[in-house]
């Protein structure tokens, strides 16, 4: 057991820093710490420009096979990277989603017609993605999936009518994927299928919802008889949620470890906001930074340890099944401690039309990462069912 | 970095997890509550006869296995799990590693090989009888003093909170020049006129300790470990600290496996009570604090190897030790409240084994320092380190 990283992967670590030394410069400097959560519509078009800046010097597809056309690197370089991405405040990554859960899904489940399609613009930085799971009736019930798909033997078309709700940016993505009903009688995880969509359709609807912090990254999305080609389904008709479950078992891997590893600058700026508001020297106050001083180091080493077991066990490990909400309270908690920090004063607004402030983003946004992606409460009942083998309930 | 156990680890594990299931059954443990310390011999001569773990921290050079602290606290963990009297701490954790750190090579080989032989038990004297800060726990609080003498030293000193000193052969007692107020490390043989020792009950009677006072006591100039000096000192009392946490890590993890199982037999409203969200919720949140310690002390282990090593600073390791100290220790005292809990009314009872852990969290939770102790340090920390950030949440 290791928790140091080798010499040679701390070579690497150099060669990662002196590449983001080199480039994160210049036109990019302005992106730093941006484009997180509450901070999405933040210099997209540049961010955009930014990955495809990664992308043309080989730092995209980090963990993909080189056959299509990946780095192939080692876990630990992987998460290397994410890790020094985030020391120098790179900005939110507008591709993830693309690149860290459908490239996979693909990879391991797609043909070679999948591989062709839409693996390249992925690498390349230029297309995004969004994922249509929710719908109105299907939150933490997943399974109650309304949403149809139907084939039309004509035009060798399938055809999706429904409604997706809470898709992250899809107001800036040109992909979606969807999981619909393929067999109209079928009910709760039969007769699903995994479909790909261009959002680029007249039969495609995407409307912002405003969320408290005054600005939108989750959207409803109307499909109304949007289209696809006959092959753009992964998998069989039927086996949607298999593949669906395939694409959040990517989730625990390394690709949300940026997101994550930026919540350490995000402490780093409210400690040293404490200090000037001269908060840090209330005994009640330190002890709030010092409690989540110790549970990011605990999350960020929880990290590797789910990692390092992935490799080892095909089975999910506890590590692994209480990672999400271990992280998810821990920001929630960063939120409420970054405005009490600054007082009352750090609750004003300049005006109720101009952006908010990080503190008070933070704040707000951290409200939805205990509910999306399996609520808190979700996430109990998984870790005591899978994790210690209770009865399912009904 | 492999933050997993190693086959070789889980080897040792499954070898201490067998003895310490044979050795620490609640049987045996209540048969020895009339006096723990007359079967700390005996468990510790089986557990050399049939382990061989004596020889786990001590140099080669001195017929030992020089493992790591990884290793020594995988151990603990387990004898943590059942409450199994043993000098493991004391004698490899505390005795012989002050001797292998501190001590020059003849002084080594004077006292190490009878470590690995099995033939000698030891613990470290420090903690003082009263304190200037009552909630303080670095060398600072050490007050106990020497003196030169013509062949030797003189020390004086009251001091309390000894481990298994009443069956130790060898102690390592730590002092201050009575003038430059230098710390130093002596080993004493016992008897030794001028050593008085005596048990000191506690709310806990499966833990062992002893109050020890030093009048005039003379030692010889080789009983001044060579190398003493404050930080090799500071080191000893943080390892200490981190081999209390892995026996909380062993507590919690017995805890939760006990409460599961109780959880899953016990029928009421005519089904398992583990079919209540109330029940599993609770449950959930027990692993989430079993989870969380065990990469905070792993991790910690890992930073202890990599101290030993001189691969990283004393404040690294000692920020490390903190985290894992605090975080064990809320772990330990939640886990086995919730315990008590989930067993209902036969929770409180002394039948149950229960109590002896609810005890033991409570008095290793504030024995080297509360977890508002090293939140206070770790929040120190950040705030020290807060002075270079950039980027304003305000």
């Amino acid at each position: 057991m290791k928790l140091a990283f080798s010499a040679a992967d701390e070579a690497f670590r150099d060669t990662i820093q002196q590449w983001l030394g080199a480039h994160f410069v210049g036109p990019y400097a302005e992106l730093r710490y941006r484009g997180y959560p509450g901070d999405e519509d933040a210099f997209v078009p540049q961010r955009k420009a930014w990955e495809q800046l990664l992308a043309r010097e080989g730092w995209t597809g980090l963990s993909w096979p080189k056959h299509h056309g990946g780095q192939a690197l080692t876990l630990e370089q992987q998460v290397l990277f994410y890790e020094e991405y985030a020391r120098v405040g790179g900005p939110g990554r507008l591709g993830h989603i693309g690149e860290g859960l459908v490239a996979p899904t693909l990879i391991d489940l797609g043909t070679p017609y999948h591989h062709e399609r839409y693996l390249p613009s992925i690498l390349a930085g230029q297309a995004l993605w969004c994922q249509g799971y929710s719908e109105p009736n299907a939150g933490s019930d997943l399974a109650n999936i309304q949403t149809k798909a139907e084939f039309d033997p004509v035009r060798q078309r399938w055809r999706l009518t429904g409604q997706k709700v809470w898709t992250s940016l899809a107001h800036h993505s040109d992909y979606i994927f969807v999981l619909a009903r393929t067999d109209r009688h079928s009910t709760r995880h039969q007769g699903l299928g995994f479909f790909l969509l261009d959002l680029d359709q007249p039969n495609i609807h995407i409307q912002p919802i405003k969320q408290m912090a005054g600005t939108a990254e989750f959207n409803e999305v109307f499909l109304d008889g949007a289209e696809c080609n006959a092959a753009d389904i992964v998998g069989e008709p039927g086996q949607g949620w298999s593949v669906a479950m395939a694409l959040l078992g990517y989730e625990r891997g390394v690709s949300t470890l940026g997101q994550q590893m930026q919540f350490s600058n995000e402490f780093a700026q409210l400690v040293a906001a404490a200090q000037a508001s001269k908060r840090a020297e209330e005994p009640v106050i330190r002890q709030r930074i010092g409690r989540l001083a110790a549970q990011l180091d605990i999350m960020r080493n929880s990290a590797l340890r789910m990692l390092s077991g992935l490799a080892n066990h095909a089975e999910l490990s506890r590590a692994a099944l209480v990672f999400k909400l271990y992280w998810a309270t821990l920001h929630r908690d960063l939120g409420e401690l970054a405005v009490d920090v600054l007082g009352v004063d750090g609750l004003q607004v300049p005006s109720q039309d101009e952006p908010l402030s990080p503190a008070q983003r933070l704040f707000l946004f951290t409200r939805a990462d205990t509910i999306y992606a399996g609520t808190n409460e979700i996430q109990r009942n998984i870790i005591a069912q899978r994790g210690l083998g209770m009865p399912k309930m009904r | 970095m492999h933050f997993v156990l190693t086959t070789e680890q889980q080897m040792l594990v499954q070898s201490a997890r067998d003895y310490c299931t044979q050795y620490g059954a609640s049987k045996i443990i209540r048969e020895q509550m009339s006096g723990v310390g007359d079967y700390l011999r005996n468990n510790w001569d089986k557990m050399c006869q049939e382990l061989g773990w004596q020889g786990i921290l001590v140099p080669e050079s001195c017929s030992g296995l020089e493992l790591g602290i990884v290793e020594l606290v995988l151990i603990l963990e387990q004898i943590g799990s059942c409450l199994l009297p043993v000098p493991v701490m004391s004698t490899l954790g505390q005795y012989g590693m002050a001797i292998a750190r501190l001590g020059d090579a003849q002084q080594q080989h004077a006292w190490l090989p009878d470590v690995a032989a099995g033939t000698t038990c030891g613990t470290l004297v420090w903690h003082p009888a009263t304190k200037s800060e009552p909630n303080r726990w670095d060398t600072a609080v050490i007050n106990a003093t020497y003196c030169s003498t013509k062949t030797g030293f003189c020390l004086n000193g009251e001091y309390q909170y000894v481990l298994d000193g009443g069956q130790a052969d060898n102690v390592v007692a730590l002092a201050r020049d009575v003038d430059s107020g230098e710390l130093s490390a002596f080993v004493i043989s016992l008897p030794c006129i001028g050593v008085d020792c005596v048990v000191q009950p506690m709310l806990d009677p499966t833990l062992n300790i002893y109050r020890m006072t030093l009048s005039e006591v003379m030692v010889p100039l080789s009983a001044r470990l060579t190398f003493s000096s404050e930080e090799g000192i500071e080191a000893l009392l943080l390892l200490s600290a981190l081999y209390q946490t892995a026996d909380q890590l062993g507590g919690i993890g017995k805890l939760l496996d006990t409460s599961v199982a109780y959880a899953q037999q016990r029928e009421q409203f005519g089904r398992p009570i583990s079919a209540f969200q109330a029940i599993q919720h609770k449950a959930a949140d027990m692993l989430v604090q079993h989870e969380t310690a065990i990469t905070a002390v792993y991790a910690a282990a890992c930073r202890a190897d990599e101290y030993l090593a001189g691969a990283i600073s004393l404040p690294r390791l000692k920020q490390a030790v903190s985290i894992a100290q605090a975080t064990a220790s809320e772990a330990y005292q939640h886990v086995a409240s919730e315990a008590i809990q989930l067993h209902g009314a036969v929770g409180v009872t002394w039948e149950f084994d229960l109590h002896w852990y609810f005890k033991r969290a409570k008095i290793s939770a504030l024995l080297y320092g509360d977890s508002a102790y090293h939140y206070d340090y770790l929040a120190q920390t950040a705030l020290t380190a807060s002075d270079d950030i950039e980027g304003d949440i305000s």
